[in-house]
């Protein structure tokens, strides 16, 4: 029907043309930039060069950052799976009530800017912060130790603004299945823990999926709490783009970032892979 | 499959949730190999009953047996049977052989022979071909048959069926009335089904329980329960029945005889005795009834209503309002406002109790 079709088609206008001005130009504009030189005192220098590119991939320490910064990625997904599934499960077989409590107290500390929580975490391990001191009252150490500027910080600190996110995504999917399914492996002779293994976990993988991908979008984007947290000795990728853009140079901010992009689609692909949303098939 | 029979057995099996008391203590057999009917109308406790067979529900007090052991606190996985919910609850990432090879699997069936069980379960309801296949590939009534087949193929001892058919539309229900009544009988499983359907009911079972508000009015079979209704409701809820108001003038073995708009007639006596001088309800199927010149008692008619087949009379029995179902036929010559007379057979009127 070609009216159905205009129809669908004046619908769907609005959401491709905000997403087309704000989003694929500037990024074709990146890509663009990327492949120009860096200039001192222009936004960049119109000599096409592959250089910004060749550099990251050649230079072993921007090979260690990527490391890094996938390592991070990995424990924060696997931190949130093995974390955020269980309190999950519990919210969605609460009474509407309480699961609305307990999802509001995961909530509140997303309302705190992530500078301020950011500072908190250096209030808490820093030099003169709260682990410190009670380490030196004890008698554990003898003088004032920084827990900050590295990979257990960093992690620790995106892992605490995340999880609210896995969690209340994994929820929302546990409650979409139908208790029947439960029963039903039941009568089948399931016990609780093979019908988890056998039904629950894998009906909600859809669930699972989105989290997870939603965590790492916003892991490998998240720079205030990379920059406070691990300081100037343990950067992610994240914070040479920054560097990059505060120096001036551009076209390598611009290269950074795609492959930031890149990164983040093949970590998305492996989620996809390994959790494999896709076999839930609509509802038997 | 080689057939396997297990009775199902409450005895003075009850349960309240909170203030709400979905089953009173009831006490009932469930022979081994019947294909037994709980009916009643919505919110009698019918699937309370069926759930507290499967475990998903605990007794507030009293026992339930199956194969006469006592399984009452054993968790449903622990208890041997195979269940179809109203919604199928076919598993969504699974394949229909998947589904239909989880409770083998939950046996730790070897991956040989599970194979073969699954193709057969699936050939037992023409469904081989589609082992490959998602449930959301399926029709309604093919997802039907998936169900029962996941249900059956680990050979249980019972087999519980909760509105089974009610998803469907009109044409496949009663298609797969048939379809599961043969596979009960091929397999001859004990099977309890619940349906508030008095027609499936009646057309499906081997045994009825008629329920209302969590208790057991009455048990049997289709025949008994149809021809000699206990009550009231048993009597109006299974098909049609005039329920008429008469006089107890004395029982004589087994048989009320009593008066009915000046004359006297005779009713199947009900368990419970009524004392003479009473007032008694009874019952009378109206495709029972044959209106001609001689006959029991004078009625005189009101109206008609043409069903095709057959047609609807109603008539009026000194005062009480009476509805006989007529082969089109036979009721050619009436017309409103005529004298006639009704008789009907001696078994057909039925004194009820309640
Ligand atoms: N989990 C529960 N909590 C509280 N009350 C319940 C629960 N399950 C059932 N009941 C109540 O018990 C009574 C019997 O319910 P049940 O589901 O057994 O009825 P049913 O005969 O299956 O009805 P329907 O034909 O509508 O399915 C109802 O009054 C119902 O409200
Ligand atoms: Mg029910």
């Amino acid at each position: 029907m070609p009216s159905l079709r205009l129809s669908s088609l004046a619908l769907l206008a609005p959401p491709v043309l905000l997403l087309g001005v704000f989003f694929v130009m500037p990024l074709c504009y990146l890509l663009f930039v990327s492949f120009m030189t860096n200039s001192m005192g222009d936004l960049y220098e119109t000599v096409p060069t592959l250089a910004n590119y060749t550099e990251i991939v050649s230079d072993p320490f921007y090979h260690l950052i990527i490391e890094r910064t996938l390592l991070s990625t990995a424990v924060i997904l696997i931190a949130c799976f093995l974390i955020g599934y269980p309190v999950a499960l519990y919210a969605s077989r609460l009474e509407a009530r309480g699961r609305l409590l307990l999802l509001m107290a995961l909530m509140v500390p997303l309302m705190v800017s992530n500078v301020v929580r950011a500072y908190g975490w250096v209030a808490i391990l820093g030099r003169q912060g709260v682990v410190s001191g009670t380490l030196n009252t004890v008698g554990l150490v003898d003088r004032p130790m920084s827990f900050l500027y590295d990979f257990q910080a960093v992690t620790l600190g995106l892992l605490t603004i995340l999880l609210p996110f896995m969690v209340i995504t994994l929820t929302n999917s546990l409650m979409t299945i139908d208790e029947r399914y439960r029963e039903a492996a039941e009568a089948l002779g399931a016990g609780p823990w093979r019908t988890f293994l056998r039904v629950t976990l894998p009906m909600s993988s859809p669930g699972i999926a989105s989290g997870l991908m939603l965590v790492t979008f916003l892991t490998l984007s998240a720079y205030v709490t990379v920059a406070l947290l691990g300081g100037p000795r343990y950067k992610l990728l994240v914070s040479f783009v920054f560097d990059s853009v505060s120096s001036f140079r551009w076209p390598r901010a611009a290269a950074l970032s795609f492959v930031l992009l890149i990164l983040a689609l093949v970590v998305a692909a492996v989620i996809q892979i390994i959790v494999r949303p896709g076999r839930v098939k609509g509802r038997g | 499959m080689p057939e396997r029979a297990a009775d199902v057995r409450f005895e003075a099996t009850e349960k309240s949730f909170g203030p709400v008391h979905a089953l009173h203590p009831l006490s009932l057999t469930i022979e081994p190999g019947t294909l037994f009917a709980l009916l009643g109308p919505s919110g009698c406790g019918k699937t309370t009953t069926l759930r507290l067979v499967a475990g998903f529900e605990q007794p507030s007090a009293g026992q339930v047996f199956i194969a006469g052991k006592d399984v009452t606190g054993l968790p449903a996985y622990k208890r041997n049977f195979g269940m179809v919910f109203q919604s199928f609850a076919l598993f969504p990432h699974l394949t229909v052989g998947e589904n239909v090879a989880f409770g083998l699997q939950m046996r730790r069936v070897s991956r040989s022979e599970t194979a073969t069980r699954v193709q057969r379960a699936l050939d037992l309801v023409a469904l081989g071909r589609y082992a490959d296949r998602y449930p959301s590939e399926l029709s309604g009534g093919q997802q039907q048959r998936v169900a029962l087949a996941r249900a059956v193929v680990f050979e249980p001892d019972v087999l519980l069926l909760d509105e089974p058919l009610s998803a469907l539309d009109k044409m496949l229900r009663e298609q797969m009335q048939v379809e599961i009544r043969q596979l009960q009988q091929r397999l001859g499983m004990t099977t309890v089904f619940v349906t508030h359907d008095q027609e499936e009911a009646l057309t499906m079972a081997d045994r009825i329980a008629v329920m209302r508000d969590g208790r057991l009015l009455q048990a049997g079979a289709p025949r008994d329960i149809y021809e000699r209704p206990d009550s009231q409701f048993v009597a109006t809820f299974l098909g049609a029945s005039n329920i008429l108001t008469a006089t107890v003038e004395g029982i004589e073995d087994g048989t009320v005889v009593a008066a009915l708009a000046g004359q006297t007639v005779r009713a199947a006596a009900p368990p419970r005795q009524p004392e003479r001088g009473a007032e008694i309800a009874l019952a009378l199927r109206p495709e029972r009834i044959a209106i001609g010149e001689t006959g029991l008692v004078e009625a005189r008619v009101e109206d008609f209503i043409y069903r095709g087949a057959t047609v609807q009379v109603s008539l009026d029995l000194a005062g009480q309002p009476l509805n006989a179902t007529l082969p089109s036929d036979r009721a050619l010559g009436l017309k409103p406002g005529a004298q006639v007379r009704l008789s009907w057979p001696d078994d057909a009127l039925v004194a009820l109790s309640g």
